[in-house]
């Protein structure tokens, strides 16, 4: 998940869940406060009542003017009781305002006394429609604070935090589009943050080293290769000698044949590994219009002048003149079409298409034993022909893929289909 | 003929040299720059083999001087590296022909052959052996004066063989001479026989003794 929104998520959900626990508990705490306040109200009330009667106890007609004050007095009642207790009972009920013709929640405080040895019943009781009022607003006034605080926290640490990680972004994209082979240092700028410079320098350091590595590599193939021409040349050089000498037996002739055909091997092996490494490290750059159709028809007279076999079938439109380099095609066009000459018993079965941009090659065969993708491997073989080094298609693809030419494999209705599509 | 085989690789200058030499050829070989730079300085040879990657100095600075000090010896450039670039400065410079390592040496015989030719005929080409006469400017061949046709791989292996008389030259050196980039995509060398048989009998045709034989699996011969 985005970075940002991590950071989000934590403090929303522990918002969140400080504002579900939070407000409720801070109201019901400011309504048992409220309620307790009241309560000592009533109970102060009751005390005071209690006490000034007793300043009226030697009236005689004290019960009289004890039913007109319970008459007369709204929110106190005081009722004869036939018993009593010390205890006092506190307790919220809605009751009938007659005034204002609703019923209101009111705080009632239920007490008994004895004055001139009869008990009586005193119920005193407060509105609380103000103190609930109060904790209304107070309630709404604390959740809009929060909701305010919460929002505007969002808002703030959403684009501080954008502005802080964009040096992080801006890293991430240039590491998305960096590609080893293109031999570019990793640019960046300076930040103000220490840790992105340090990311940035690490990850500087990282690809020069990787760099350096990969082009040692790339040279190391070239260079073994080159290495190997000459012990191949040598022995080839003491092969041609040894030919030479007329006091070979059969069995010796044999043997320095087949020598020498080892040592060809080798060296074809040799020569096709220089080139594909050469052509990796881009040695043939040089552009120049090259007509596609002219080296067709020239590699299949010279196949057919050394072979002397029949025709393949080959439709192609007038020349078609491309810009390239003029070798890797020759070597691409050369490879396909021998590729398929070698695998094809009757040649006139091989149809060859040069069309719109697209050449074609087919010819009839049996299905690849391991599968389509493998054919451009380097050293995959399909033939058991051993002198056959396996590079040649796979150097048809890295020609292919350096040049941005398409190439594609199809095997359908008993028949193989190469297209390059230039 | 003399020849210079300037190459620092003492055990493949040899070879060079014992294939290359007879009594009409006669090799000498240098193992230095230095040794290099006297030799051409002092002699005069009809085909200088050169190798450009010589440890102590460029072999192309050898072709300078060679210009430099206005000699008309022929010059074939044998190097591993076949770089392109090598090729066209090599040739610019005013080398005969070019030849990558690693060759058969039935192939190096067959170049320095066409060099001295070349030289010594100033273009007008000619290559001869008993009834045979070869016109290579024309590319026309005549045997006993009758003109024989031949197809181009014809032409190109019974040049071959006459530039490789009494050795022993394998398939693969024929094939890779006849076919030359495609050899190294071409995996049987099975088309050669029935480029000899064709040869052989036109040749025989035309009333040639059967100079070229089969030796057991190696390859062929052209026996005088």
């Amino acid at each position: 998940m985005r970075l940002l929104n991590v950071n989000l998520r934590s403090f929303l959900y522990y918002s969140l869940l400080l504002v579900l626990i939070g407000v409720p508990l801070f109201f019901i705490t400011i309504r048992e406060i409220l309620e307790q306040e009241i309560d000592k109200t009533l109970h102060l009330q009751r005390e005071e009542f209690i006490n000034h009667l007793r300043n009226y106890e030697y009236l005689e007609d004290l019960e009289v003017d004890l039913h007109v004050f319970d008459e007369l007095a709204y929110d106190i009642s005081i009722q004869p009781a036939s018993s009593g207790s010390k205890d006092e009972f506190y307790e919220t009920t809605s009751l009938y305002d007659s005034i204002d013709r609703e019923a209101k929640p009111y705080r009632v405080a239920t007490s008994y006394f004895i004055v001139k040895g009869k008990w009586y019943k005193l119920i005193m009781r407060m509105s609380l429609v103000e103190s609930e009022d109060l904790v209304l607003v107070i309630g709404l006034v604390q959740t809009l604070l929060v909701l305010f605080l919460l929002g505007g926290f969002l808002l703030i640490n959403r684009s501080l935090s954008k502005k802080i990680w964009q040096p992080f972004y801006k890293t991430l994209t240039k590491l998305k589009a960096y590609e080893l082979n293109k031999s570019e240092s990793f640019q960046y700028e300076e930040t103000r943050i220490d840790e992105f410079d340090d990311l940035n320098a690490a990850i500087r350091s990282l690809t020069n080293k990787n760099m350096e590595v990969f082009q040692q590599q790339k040279e190391f193939i070239e260079n073994a290769s080159h290495e190997l021409q000459t012990p191949l040349a040598i022995l080839q050089s003491k092969l041609d000698l040894l030919m030479q000498d007329e006091a070979l037996t059969e069995e010796q002739a044999a043997l320095v044949k087949d020598m020498t055909n080892t040592n060809q091997r080798l060296s074809k092996l040799n020569k096709s590994l220089l080139l594909l490494s050469k052509i990796e490290n881009q040695q043939f750059i040089d552009k120049e219009d090259v007509d596609i159709t002219q080296i067709l028809r020239d590699t299949i007279l010279n196949y057919q002048e050394l072979t002397a076999t029949t025709a393949p079938n080959i439709l192609t439109t007038s020349p078609f003149i491309l810009q390239g380099n003029k070798v890797l095609l020759e070597i691409l066009v050369n490879n396909l079409v021998l590729n398929a000459f070698q695998h094809t018993t009757h040649h006139d079965q091989i149809k060859i298409k040069l069309q719109d941009g697209i050449l074609t090659i087919e010819n009839p065969g049996e299905p690849f034993k391991q599968g389509s993708e493998k054919i451009f491997e380097r050293f995959h073989k399909e033939s058991t022909n051993r002198s056959s080094t396996g590079l040649g298609l796979a150097i048809v693809k890295k020609i292919c893929d350096l040049s941005g030419y398409n190439l594609t494999y199809a095997y359908q209705s008993g028949a193989h289909y190469f297209r390059v599509k230039f | 003929m003399k020849v210079l085989i300037v190459e620092d690789e003492i055990e493949l200058a040899q070879s060079m040299a014992k294939f290359l030499g007879s009594e009409s050829f006669i090799c000498e070989q240098a193992h230095y720059y230095d040794t290099a730079l006297d030799k051409i300085t002092v002699h005069d040879y009809d085909c200088i083999l050169l190798d450009i990657s010589l440890p102590d100095g460029n072999g192309l600075l050898l072709l300078e001087k060679l210009k430099a000090l206005k000699k008309n010896n022929g010059v074939i450039i044998v190097s591993a590296k076949n770089s392109i670039d090598d090729k066209i400065n090599g040739l610019n410079l005013g080398a005969d022909d070019y030849l990558a390592k690693p060759f058969h040496m039935a192939e190096l015989a067959a170049r320095v052959q066409a060099v001295v030719r070349r030289r010594l005929f100033n273009g007008r080409d000619i290559l001869e052996f008993n009834e045979i006469k070869i016109d290579t400017a024309a590319m026309a061949v005549t045997i006993s004066e009758k003109a024989v046709p031949l197809t181009r791989k014809e032409y190109e292996l019974l040049i071959f063989l006459l530039s490789n008389k009494n050795k022993v030259i394998s398939k693969n050196a024929i094939a890779e001479h006849l076919t030359g980039d495609i050899a190294e995509v071409m995996d049987n060398f099975d088309f050669i026989y029935a480029h000899i048989k064709n040869l052989k009998k036109k040749l025989a045709d035309a009333g040639c003794p059967d100079y070229i034989k089969t030796i057991y699996g190696l390859g062929y011969k052209f026996t005088t």
